[in-house]
């Protein structure tokens, strides 16, 4: 990935998504907090988001490649974090890269969506609702 | 003294009883506007403020000045720690010595309110407005406060209020009104319980900072010192007020985005199907911590609004961070000559842009970024 030329929203599909950077910060930030995030620093944020996944998937790339593997894995990772210094993240990654690992066996997509959509039941029924709504709207 | 209370009392719901648990109930041009329908209150706090003390009033001041103290302690020391309470106490004699015309007695008067003031404001920016009510009924609870505040008014009350205060930078609402020194005192309660301060009007010359002085830090650590005491004295039959969660992101990155992100470095071959999920969750982990202390910072510089400058600050704050230093030098620098809107923007449009923020993302989802899953 080259540095230089992405500019803020230069290059969509190797930057992050504005609206979930943001949706996630707000999640970090509630708004009872009183504390939002600029759009300015908002835009550094994935920047360095970005940076972020480059760093661990080219340390990540490293040990795999010295462990004489084609292909990364999330063991590659957890040790290219200890290797950077986000030793801290570890045990969070394990966890998640195991909770989806038990989606995939069971095969549950209708699970793995609904976790992936990091939404409770109660909002995917409201959003739902939306869109019945927004549809009918449509049609009348 | 007494004879003013009996008669006096049946007609003011609220600040009667509050004063017949005092010494005295205050004179009878306040009960008649109090005794009315709360959405009159609004009204009211259009008429000066003089209209609302009578100088028989003020004459009781001493009376109220000691007394009401006495029972304002303990409900304090429920809800923050002694020191706490004993700043505010420090925080509220400055304030009277700043306001000394104005009637001193009504600022022991403001604890209830004021806090369920500063609490509303905050929800009728933030949402919290839960937090706000169960707030105030635990005042309710209180045996002393209960008296001051039928239940049948309480409700009322509350939205009333916070239906006026999101504007009320210059609309004064009722309650400060009366109570003399009206917004700082507001302020400082608000300040204590640990939250930062947005105050819509102008506050004068109270800095935050004063406050901070006391308290060992004014981030969220302390926060959450502060309210464990506040909840237990809520206890059994208030609803657990919404807190804050530590770590409440539910969002997932798009793992797709997140693969194409790493195979963007040619060197990088292929990569396991958790792997993404695995970054992604790192990823998350990295934010919390970039944007936490983003946050962190902009509350000591008492700014609402992180900037990109704070989050530089937090980049070269601690080595961990060492590969985001060109980052954010890069970016810094651009957006100054660019004039990208700026920090500066970003400063002044705190307010504004606030509540836009929080909408557009939802609306705002991109297609092109989000369509297209591999």
């Amino acid at each position: 990935m080259t540095m230089s030329d992405h500019e803020i929203g230069g290059n969509d599909d190797l930057s992050l998504p504005k609206a979930t950077v943001q949706k996630i910060v707000s999640e970090i930030l509630p708004s009872s907090v009183g504390i939002a995030f600029s759009k300015e620093a908002r835009d550094l944020l994935i920047e360095c988001c970005v940076e972020f996944i480059t760093l661990v998937s080219s340390e990540a790339n490293e040990i795999s490649e010295k462990e004489a593997k084609k292909t990364i894995a999330c063991d590659h990772i957890t040790k290219a974090l200890v290797e950077l210094g986000f030793g801290d993240y570890v045990p969070a990654v394990m966890e998640a890269a195991a909770e989806h690992k038990e989606v995939q066996k069971g095969r549950e997509k209708k699970a793995n969506k609904f976790e992936q959509s990091g939404l409770t039941l109660a909002e995917l029924e409201a959003l739902q609702a939306e869109q019945f709504a927004a549809a009918a709207a449509r049609h009348t | 003294m007494s004879g003013e209370g009996t008669s006096y009392a049946p007609k003011s719901p609220d600040l009667s009883s509050f004063y017949s648990a005092g010494p005295t109930p205050p004179a009878e041009q306040q009960p008649p506007a109090q005794s009315q329908q709360w959405p009159l209150l609004s009204q009211q706090s259009q008429q000066p403020r003089s209209h609302q003390f009578s100088p028989q009033t003020h004459s009781q001041t001493s009376t109220y000045f000691s007394d009401p103290l006495a029972p304002t302690p303990p409900q304090q020391q429920e809800r923050h720690s002694l020191s706490h309470y004993q700043y505010q106490y420090q925080q509220l004699q400055q304030q009277r010595e700043q306001h000394q015309s104005e009637p001193q007695k009504l600022q022991i008067v403001t604890p209830p309110q004021a806090i369920d003031q500063g609490y509303s404001s905050q929800s009728s920016q933030s949402q919290s407005h839960p937090q706000s009510q169960s707030q105030f009924q635990i005042f309710t609870q209180n045996p002393t406060y209960s008296s001051y505040f039928p239940r049948s008014q309480q409700q009322p009350l509350q939205s009333s209020y916070t239906a006026e205060s999101p504007q009320s930078g210059l609309h004064i609402p009722p309650w400060q009104q009366y109570n003399a020194s009206s917004s700082q005192p507001v302020q400082q309660s608000y300040n204590l319980s640990g939250y930062p301060t947005f105050h819509q009007g102008g506050q004068p010359a109270h800095q935050p900072e004063q406050l901070d002085a006391p308290l060992p830090s004014n981030d969220r650590s302390n926060k959450l010192k502060a309210m464990p005491p506040r909840r237990a004295a809520a206890s059994a039959a208030q609803p657990p007020p919404p807190v804050v969660e530590p770590s409440p992101v539910k969002t997932k990155f798009p793992t797709a985005r997140i693969k194409r992100i790493m195979q963007a470095d040619e060197e990088v071959g292929k990569v396991a199907q958790q792997t993404p999920i695995a970054v992604g969750k790192a990823l998350e982990m990295f934010m919390i911590a970039l944007v936490t202390k983003s946050a962190d910072v902009a509350r000591e510089k008492n700014s609402k609004r992180v900037s990109a400058q704070m989050l530089k600050q937090v980049v070269e704050s601690d080595e961990q961070w060492d590969f985001l230093r060109e980052i954010v030098g890069k970016v810094e620098i651009t957006e100054e000559k660019a004039g990208k809107g700026g920090p500066s923007k970003a400063k002044s449009q705190a307010d504004s842009e606030d509540s836009d923020e929080e909408a557009v993302p939802e609306k705002k989802k991109r297609g092109a970024g989000r369509k297209k899953k591999v």
